[in-house]
């Protein structure tokens, strides 16, 4: 190791701490280590600020913001494989990733946004007449106020951050804490005031619960059912349309209509088909 | 929605009124817990539909992995994949259970397990990616390590010895931490303390307690006075007004009392052997071994004090590893249930004054974790500089001395990035920290991309080279080979699946558009 005066030390360390460049001198006479001063906390290039939000809080255990941008880079990969598919494929259909871009884009932002959303309309539905539970379930952001800028107005109008709920977690804590003080003052798991404030504490619980477990209802009910329901039924369509144009057997198909098979524009009966005429109204009513 | 409510979450639970059967003489003998509810001391444990969903969904919550798995599985898995068999068929049923079946473990679960290998793999030995030998479970995540550094450095600043510095980072520590929900906590505090109102000295004594835990036992007996006659006034919103300044932190007697516990003096007898326990042991060991040592060190091609710092580094990180698989649980569960009944919630937030450090972490992890940092970073810097300078005096020299221990940092080269001997023991761990972080997500990245490929190419295998996506239907094959509509089976001679399976009943949703095909019959 090399030796170095401590007088050095704490000078080239205030110095980069303070952002200041040493001489070139000091660094050219001797290869002295450097100091990386404060990596963590006063850092600001960005290699520092990914690492922090995507690092491993706990080893070995996924955090939310891993699984975010991993669930994002698997949906762009569904999205090319249909995509190679597509090209590959005799058909050259669009269907697949119409249904791929529904499905995962829908479940992604569901997964991470439609469910705190839902949470968050629960509870103000459920509790909007009791100010006891209220105020212990939802409240507004006080951080949530500044109509100055542009983003200030973005935070507060939305619900995601300018209203607060707390997790199932703390409300269970918090019940602990209050029975555990409560135990303090000589108080029994049988006694009326330790009976009254659990009660009042497994409402709380129930009403958090409910929230939850709303939003993995919705999740099983919209993303895991109802949106199966829409891609099967207008890729049957789709399909159903190119054979009726076509007038060929699908399989093995030959050019398709690729502005047929555009989820986006549904076509009109004369590009079906050419001869076709909307019928004619007469104009006196037929005489029953 | 009156009488729904009343249903779904009523007290009853919509069972009939207990007070007339119990009059009954017929049923008094009978076993039926609903007619002994009332008679129960606790409150019965389900009292209708929400309660129940409540409990179950209590469970599920309770671990965010599990959460997060039981979600997906349930939410996504199971229905997507039962439709797309049940109705498109065994090729689309096969495709949509491995994506979405790969969707859980990926993107969920992969991570996690990739950076745990990596641990294992790096972690456990002193080896050129973790030349001071750190063990790989005393992580310490980027966000909090920033934090500590700070709290520490100030702490040194502070202080007129190492003991001293050490005492006071863990003040700071302890009294920068707050509950995330403190608005909520002490809401639904004051709430049950409002529903305490009928009995009077109830009332009175809980509030006692609760400035007991806030303030501490000295502090809270001078505040006692105002706090019983806001009370009596019924004023709750003066109560919660004064009490905010205080509420969801650590008081004086709770940061002391918890500061034992990193101070090795709790629990019990695993930590009362001092501060620089692992390295006066590993030196210990190293002084019985040394005939051999030196015997080893002329054979190896490193000089003697490399190969002596090697040695050291390996005891010592065997002593921790051995330490953190045995004491590392119980350490840490009575230290969090220490914090859980002295005022802190769950999610902490840690502030130094008015700057907000961390945000959002687990108060488990937080208090875990500024023990890693004492012993492996703080305690091994102040042993090193201990030891190495037995005859430096000046607090100010020892103090850039520590810091060079723990912050010097090696720049030239490749040793930019890649943690080395030149660099110090921070330094060095936020060096490999970039390998632990971007390996296991690029690693899961990779894998998703390559299994949604894999997954397509099973379906053209199956089919003989024909590429198509199995939700329009399976094109008819040319010539008089059966198809193979076993789901996970791989190659045409398999058998087809029996007509009477469950599978080809489950497509017949009234109104729904069947699959056809060119000849206008159905596709199963």
């Amino acid at each position: 190791m090399i030796r170095l005066s401590p007088q050095r030390v704490m000078a080239s360390q205030t110095a980069s701490t303070f952002g200041v460049a040493r001489s070139n001198k000091v660094a050219s006479r001797q290869e002295l280590p450097r100091f990386s001063g404060l990596t963590g906390n006063n850092a600001h290039s960005l290699g520092e600020r990914l690492l922090r939000h995507f690092d491993f809080r706990e080893a070995g255990v996924s955090h939310v913001n891993q699984i975010q941008i991993i669930y994002a880079s698997c949906i762009l990969w569904r999205l090319i494989a249909a995509n190679e598919r597509r090209k590959a494929s005799p058909s050259k259909s669009w269907n697949e990733i119409r249904e791929s871009a529904l499905r995962d884009s829908l479940g992604y932002a569901f997964w991470f946004f439609g469910t705190p959303l839902l949470q968050r309309a629960y509870l103000q539905m459920a509790t909007r007449n009791n100010p006891d539970l209220r105020k212990a379930l939802i409240q507004r952001n006080p951080d949530a106020k500044d109509f100055s800028t542009l983003k200030g107005i973005l935070k507060a109008i939305n619900p995601l951050t300018s209203l607060n709920i707390p997790t199932s977690e703390q409300v269970k804590d918090q019940m602990e804490q209050a029975l555990h003080d409560l135990r303090q003052t000589g108080a029994r798991s049988t006694d009326k005031e330790f009976l009254t404030t659990e009660q009042y504490y497994k409402e709380l619980m129930k009403h958090r619960n409910l929230a939850t477990g709303l939003g993995l209802f919705s999740t099983i009910l919209l993303l895991g059912i109802g949106i199966n329901f829409l891609n099967f039924y207008l890729t049957q369509k789709n399909v159903e349309r190119r054979n009726t144009a076509q007038h060929k057997p699908l399989f093995p198909s030959l050019p398709s209509l690729p502005k047929l098979s555009n989820p986006f524009s549904p076509p009109t009966p004369q590009q079906i088909a050419p001869s076709f005429q909307y019928p004619v109204m007469p104009l006196t009513p037929p005489v029953a | 929605m009156g009488r729904l409510k009343s249903g779904l979450l009523g007290s009853n639970g919509g069972m009939p009124d207990c007070d007339v059967m119990e009059a009954s003489p017929v049923h008094f003998y009978s076993p039926n817990p609903v007619l002994t509810r009332k008679a129960a001391p606790h409150p019965p444990r389900f009292q209708g539909a929400g309660e129940a969903i409540s409990s179950v969904v209590g469970a599920i919550d309770s671990n965010r992995l599990i959460e997060l798995m039981v979600s997906d599985g349930i939410g996504f898995v199971l229905p997507r994949s039962t439709m797309a068999l049940s109705i498109r068929g065994a090729d689309d049923g096969r495709e949509t259970f491995l994506r979405e079946f790969f969707g859980l473990v990926g993107n969920v679960l992969l991570a996690g397990w990739a950076g745990n290998t990596m641990l294992k793999m790096l972690g456990n030995s002193v080896n050129p990616y973790n030349p001071h030998g750190i063990p790989g479970n005393a992580w310490i995540s980027a966000e909090n390590m920033g934090a500590f550094q700070k709290l520490y450095n100030k702490a040194l600043a502070s202080s007129s010895g190492h003991e001293e510095a050490r005492r006071n980072f863990i003040q700071y520590v302890l009294g920068g931490l707050e509950s995330g929900d403190r608005d909520f906590s002490i809401e639904s505090r004051l709430a049950s303390l409002k529903k305490l109102g009928e009995q009077q000295p109830e009332q009175r004594k809980a509030l006692g307690q609760m400035l007991e835990t806030t303030y501490g036992k000295e502090e809270a007996r001078k505040h006692l006075e105002t706090y019983q006659q806001l009370l009596k006034a019924g004023n709750l919103q003066g109560l919660q007004d004064k009490l905010k300044a205080r509420w969801g932190k650590l008081s004086k007697d709770s940061q002391g009392q918890l500061a034992l516990y990193f101070n090795h003096k709790k629990p019990g007898d695993i930590t009362i052997k001092g501060i620089n326990r692992f390295d006066e042991q590993a030196e210990q060991l190293l002084r019985e071994q040394e005939r051999s040592l030196t015997e080893e060190a002329s054979q190896s091609r490193l000089s003697p004090e490399a190969f002596r710092q090697k040695a050291f580094a390996r005891q010592r990180l065997s002593l921790s590893i051995s330490e953190l698989n045995h004491h590392e649980e119980a350490f840490t569960k009575a230290a969090d249930h220490e914090a859980l009944i002295r005022g802190l919630t769950g999610t902490v937030n840690l502030r130094d004054g008015d700057e907000l450090l961390c945000k959002n972490q687990s108060r488990r992890t937080m208090l875990k974790q500024m023990k890693h940092f004492l012993e492996q970073f703080v305690d091994r810097a102040t042993h090193a500089v201990e030891k190495e300078h037995p005859q430096i005096r000046d607090w100010g020299k020892k103090q850039a001395l520590i810091q060079r221990k723990l912050y010097a940092k090696s720049s030239a080269g490749w040793r930019k990035l890649i943690p080395n001997l030149q660099d110090g023991l921070v330094t060095a761990a936020m060096k490999s920290k970039t390998a632990y972080t971007w390996v296991p997500i690029g690693f899961s990245i990779a894998a998703a991309g390559a299994f949604t490929f894999y997954n397509m190419y099973l379906t053209t295998k199956k089919h003989g080279g024909k590429i198509f996506f199995p939700g329009e239907g399976v094109p008819p094959v040319e010539g008089t080979k059966p198809l193979n509509n076993s789901p996970f089976s791989i190659g045409p001679q398999a058998s087809k699946l029996p007509s009477t399976s469950i599978y080809r009943n489950f497509g017949n949703f009234p109104g729904f558009p069947q699959l056809r095909n060119s000849n206008g019959g159905i596709i199963a």
